[in-house]
């Protein structure tokens, strides 16, 4: 309610457009009759605009168009089907989710680390000879290189599938889709000294790894993973550059810091996205599950499940509380997922799996959203994008063009 | 009947029965919000059903929005008019990019009146621009505030004063007062 005295100015239109007085109208209650039947015995000279304005913010209607029930229910019924379906579950407290459920820690970090962008040791995506005349981009897959403390590096992408080295106690082995997995075993004495190995996925590459502790790790392309073979002493902490994702294992007693230069995301407990790519404007942490404590320099922030926290250049922490958790993982699910993006962002990130050359002919304001998996050749990207009218697309070997839509 | 707090805080715990209740509930509200802008059914359901999907996603972040209602009849009205262009553009390669408007029609005079006003009325309606129509049916029909509006619009809040100000200037210039007050006018004036 405005003060009396702005009230007193009013003319009849001046009341119908007033927030107080159309929910006095509409949905009378009893703090705003007691307001209004006061302020008209107060002031009977402004009888006349308040009967006009209540008459005319009665008289506006709409008509209403309802649906009948059982469009509703079937509505309904799919969405809960949907919900319910593989991959919608509901965790439950389980005593196992407990355990997992101690610190899942997605942290992008958009370090923009070019490992093996060189052509020439043949790291790259090939760009497929085609079968059909079009042109067309392949997707990228399961590649990653893994580097020993001694310097040894294995391909992981040749790599036959099995135990591929151990390490002390630790059996590092490789297996189907794009895994690897660190098997600790207690039998044997522990050494003293940390281990640290290196995981990193080229451009076109993603990778997912179970660290010693069963802590998962997925990382996108361009990206790395910095970790020990076994996790010794009272802390564990992996570094890491580009995009990846944790779920890390609970252990009270062994929290996990997540580092990125002088950035980082202690697990209280949680399923987290890390993303640090160099040509993003900031480095983003959401937080999936759980909590997490994410501090750089002299500042911090305690997120909560569903929250993104943006670090600036300067070092400032922004939280987003409303992050859009499906744009946010839909790489690890192999999918691209545009929420209101503008092309640069777009392409910026069909880039890192597709190998091409990006070149802008004109302006494209329009924005884009939607869903498409990752396995397909990039001009099915594009086609998608191109329906919405906003853009064009021209292919020419890896080169591509983009256009403004009309 | 109203979404209260107790059912977004029961949703954002996983219960899916109170998340059935507000289904039904804002189901029926974005079926006759999509119906004032088109009247294609199929789109309208497509879009209610994404941006109620939607409510399930962001369970875990209801609370600690201040109205998580608002948030998702902007998801809907996007999602809409996101299909409308694309069909639009599907079909008609080159047809006008203008998006549709909230339809003059569904906005209408309660009133036992004249025919001469009636029609002055309906010409007023058809005067307004389709934003003003639908701020108003947000504001008076939905019961949405003004800040809440100027989310949903995507427009600032001073905006959507200024809209629903003018609209309501120009309506009621064409309504007369209530005979009852000329009555009083008249009375006071005999009186005296």
């Amino acid at each position: 309610m405005k003060p009396n005295s702005d009230y007193l100015t009013f003319s009849a239109s001046d009341f119908a457009g007033d927030e107080a007085f159309q929910d006095w109208v509409l949905r009378p209650n009893e703090e705003n009759e007691t307001f209004w039947k006061n302020f008209t015995s107060e002031h009977p000279s402004k009888k006349v605009e308040i009967d006009g304005a209540r008459m005319l913010v009665h008289s506006i209607q709409f008509k209403k168009e309802l649906p009948t029930d059982t469009q509703v229910e079937e509505s309904l019924q799919k969405a809960l089907e949907h919900i319910n379906a593989k991959g919608h579950k509901i965790r439950r407290m389980t005593p196992l989710t407990v355990w997992w459920a101690a610190a899942a820690i997605l942290i992008i970090l958009a370090t923009g680390f070019y490992f093996l962008g060189n052509r020439d040791n043949g790291m790259d995506l090939p760009v497929v000879a085609q079968q059909n005349t079009k042109q067309d981009i392949a997707p990228g897959g399961n590649k990653a290189m893994l580097k020993l403390e001694d310097g040894t590096t294995i391909v992981l992408d040749s790599a036959n599938n099995g135990m591929l080295i151990s390490q002390g106690n630790t059996k590092v082995v490789k297996q189907d889709n794009g895994k690897l997995v660190y098997e600790s075993s207690t039998l044997t004495p522990q050494s003293t000294t940390l281990q640290y190995n290196t995981l990193s996925t080229p451009r076109g590459g993603k990778y997912q790894l179970t660290l010693s502790d069963g802590s998962k790790v997925w990382l996108n392309s361009m990206s790395s993973l910095r970790f020990p073979a076994v996790f010794i002493g009272s802390e564990r902490i992996v570094e890491v550059t580009g995009e990846v994702y944790f779920e890390v294992a609970h252990d009270a007693k062994k929290p996990f810091f997540v580092k990125y230069e002088d950035m980082v995301v202690k697990v209280l407990g949680t399923n987290f996205n890390v993303q640090t790519y160099t040509d993003a404007p900031s480095i983003e942490v959401t937080l999936l599950e759980g909590a997490i404590n994410v501090s750089k320099a002299d500042k911090e922030a305690l997120l909560s499940p569903g929250w993104q926290a943006g670090i600036g250049q300067s070092g400032t922490i922004k939280i987003n509380k409303q992050a859009n958790i499906d744009e946010v993982m839909a790489w690890k699910n192999g999918n691209f997922v545009f929420a209101r993006a503008n092309i640069q962002t777009v392409m910026r990130q069909l880039s890192r799996w597709y190998n091409m050359e990006v070149h802008y002919e004109g302006n494209v304001t329009a924005h884009f959203g939607g869903t498409i998996s990752m396995n397909v050749p990039v001009s099915k990207v594009f086609e998608m994008l191109e329906m919405t009218g906003g853009v064009k697309f021209k292919i020419t070997g890896n080169k591509v063009i983009v256009l403004p839509g009309k | 009947m109203p979404i209260d707090s107790t059912i977004w805080s029961r949703i954002s715990q996983n219960d899916q029965e109170a998340y059935a209740v507000m289904y039904r509930e804002y189901y029926k509200r974005f079926y006759n919000y999509g119906k004032k802008i088109i009247s294609d059914e199929n789109l309208i359901e497509d879009a209610a059903h994404e941006s109620l999907l939607l409510v399930w996603e962001k369970r875990s972040s209801l609370m600690e929005v201040k109205f998580p209602g608002t948030y998702f009849y902007s998801a809907f009205r996007n999602s809409l008019i996101t299909r409308i262009r694309q069909q639009k553009s599907a079909e008609l390669p080159d047809a006008s990019l203008e998006d549709p408007g909230f339809n003059a029609e569904q906005m209408i005079f309660e009133r036992e009146m004249g025919a001469e006003i009636k029609k002055q009325l309906e010409q007023a309606i058809l005067n307004l621009t389709p934003r003003q129509r639908e701020a108003i049916f947000l504001r008076f029909y939905e019961g949405l505030s003004f800040e809440e509006i100027a989310t949903v619009l995507n427009i600032t809040t001073k905006a959507t004063y200024k809209i629903v100000a003018r609209a309501l200037a120009g309506l009621k210039e064409i309504l007369p007062y209530p005979t009852l007050i000329l009555v009083t006018l008249f009375s006071e004036i005999l009186n005296f």
